[in-house]
């Protein structure tokens, strides 16, 4: 049997990865369309700031934002004066470091969707009677459907597998900010193989399944470009 | 029906045209291949919002850039057909020619099925029909979302002589109904029974200089 550790973990690691899902795709859809259109020079420069988190070490990235959430900073101290509860260790400030450190892999599918789509489909679609953002919903959206769909799974998974920079802002509090990967690590420490086992057999399996779902929609991606 | 001076820079090439046709309902594109014929349809459909200068079908100013009209293409009702089709990818034949038309006319739907012969093509994907199927149902599709003018690139490539014909007696007596029809191709015959006009679009070099400029004069 489980014990309430891992379900604990299990459930914030869920709660976080949908969160982020959720939010970055609300988000990410209309930066990647402004990235892939966009020939400026603050475009590309955008282009590299969310880009950073591919190749930045999680502990930079956790470090800075520790020091961001401190309640002595500003963005610390207005979340305090805000909802009278400390940024760092807590469930929002993963969140945050989880939104900025899973960026750069929805906007990357979704920048590669966007730069096959043929642009004159969009065109086709207004001149049949859709505005702009009715020929997005029916026309876009659905054409680039399996670049959406990738983004969104390696969002999901890459959120699940996030580990220092939950460990760096997180304070692996039970319940709270304890991810998976962290219980694991725990597990670990405490020599507690058998729920180290456990937890990552399932995370191993998940990310096979999740690989494997996303290589299909890439070759139906190829199939479905709209050239 | 077309009173166009306009000016469209593509890269280093401005391309200018100056067309006034009169009071006809066709209007025939010739040129040679390269010489601005497709650009012209793609001013006319309101993709072109950088072009400069005026543009007019049938009486209604669709773009006036020193008035600061332009008319979205959504708000044309022009019935585009381009060289390639552009069937949308994830919609079968069907839901292609439907997309256009908000409120379903069964009668108009189940004509154009048969004059271009698409009753077996209904429920397929584009990327499974060859050239000439995609163009029929291309063609369908700007028909059927009840446009005031139709704005056909070289609509009938790859499709064989007797649906050619079939489809071109179609397209006469649309025009009959009331449609204007603005008809690019460079088979003289094709225009010939369509077009009340022609307009011949020339490429001529104006100077050592990089830039070209179109000139269109009336047949």
């Amino acid at each position: 049997m489980l014990s309430n550790l891992v379900y604990d973990a299990l459930w914030v690691t869920v709660k976080l990865a949908t969160l982020t899902t959720l939010i970055l795709m609300l988000v990410g859809l209309p930066l990647a369309w402004w990235l892939n259109a966009s020939r400026s020079i603050m475009a590309r420069v955008v282009e590299s700031v969310i880009t950073l988190p591919l190749i930045l070490p999680p502990t930079v990235l956790g470090f800075y934002l520790l020091v961001a959430f401190s309640p002595d900073s500003f963005i610390g101290s207005q979340f305090s004066a805000l909802t009278s509860r400390p940024l760092a260790f807590s469930f929002t400030g993963i969140l945050l470091g989880s939104l900025l450190y899973s960026l750069p892999f929805v906007i990357g599918p979704l920048q590669s969707a966007f730069a096959q789509y043929d642009h004159r489909l969009s065109e086709m679609g207004r001149s049949l009677g859709y505005g702009r953002l009715q020929t997005f919903i029916r026309v876009t959206l659905p054409v680039c459907k399996h670049g959406i769909m990738s983004a969104t799974l390696l969002c999901f998974a890459h959120t699940v597998g996030e580990f220092g920079v939950i460990l760096m802002i997180g304070g692996n509090i039970p319940g709270e900010t304890q991810v998976l990967s962290i219980a694991i690590f725990d597990a670990v420490e405490a020599m507690d193989y058998d729920a180290a086992h456990r937890m990552s057999l399932g995370l191993f399996v998940f990310a096979i399944i999740t690989l494997t779902f996303i290589n299909i929609l890439k070759g139906g991606g190829q199939k479905h470009a709209g050239h | 029906m077309l009173v166009i001076n306009c000016m469209l820079a593509r890269g280093e090439q401005r391309q200018r045209y100056e067309i006034n046709t009169g009071k006809v309902h066709s209007v025939g594109i010739t040129g040679a291949s390269g010489c601005g014929k497709t650009s012209l349809i793609r001013i006319l459909a309101g993709f072109e919002p950088r072009a400069v200068g005026r543009v007019e079908v049938a009486g209604r100013c669709l773009q006036d850039s020193q008035q600061g009209v332009f008319v979205p293409p959504e708000d044309r009702r022009a019935g585009v057909v381009c060289q390639d089709s552009c069937l949308f990818p994830h919609l079968n034949v069907l839901k292609n020619i439907s997309f256009g038309n908000k409120q379903a006319n069964p009668a108009l739907l189940s004509e154009l099925i048969s004059v271009l012969e698409l009753e077996n093509l209904l429920t397929r994907k584009p990327h499974l029909l060859s050239g000439g199927e995609q163009r029929r149902v291309a063609i369908a599709r700007a028909i059927y979302s009840e446009p005031d003018f139709l704005l056909f690139d070289e609509p009938l490539t790859g499709i064989d002589m007797r649906l050619k014909k079939k489809i071109l007696d179609y397209l006469r007596r649309l025009q009959q109904s009331g449609v204007s029809l603005v008809y690019v191709s460079h088979i003289s015959d094709e225009l010939n029974i369509l077009c009340e006009t022609q307009v011949c679009v020339e490429q001529t070099s104006i100077s050592a200089s990089t830039s070209a400029l179109l000139e269109c004069g009336i047949s």
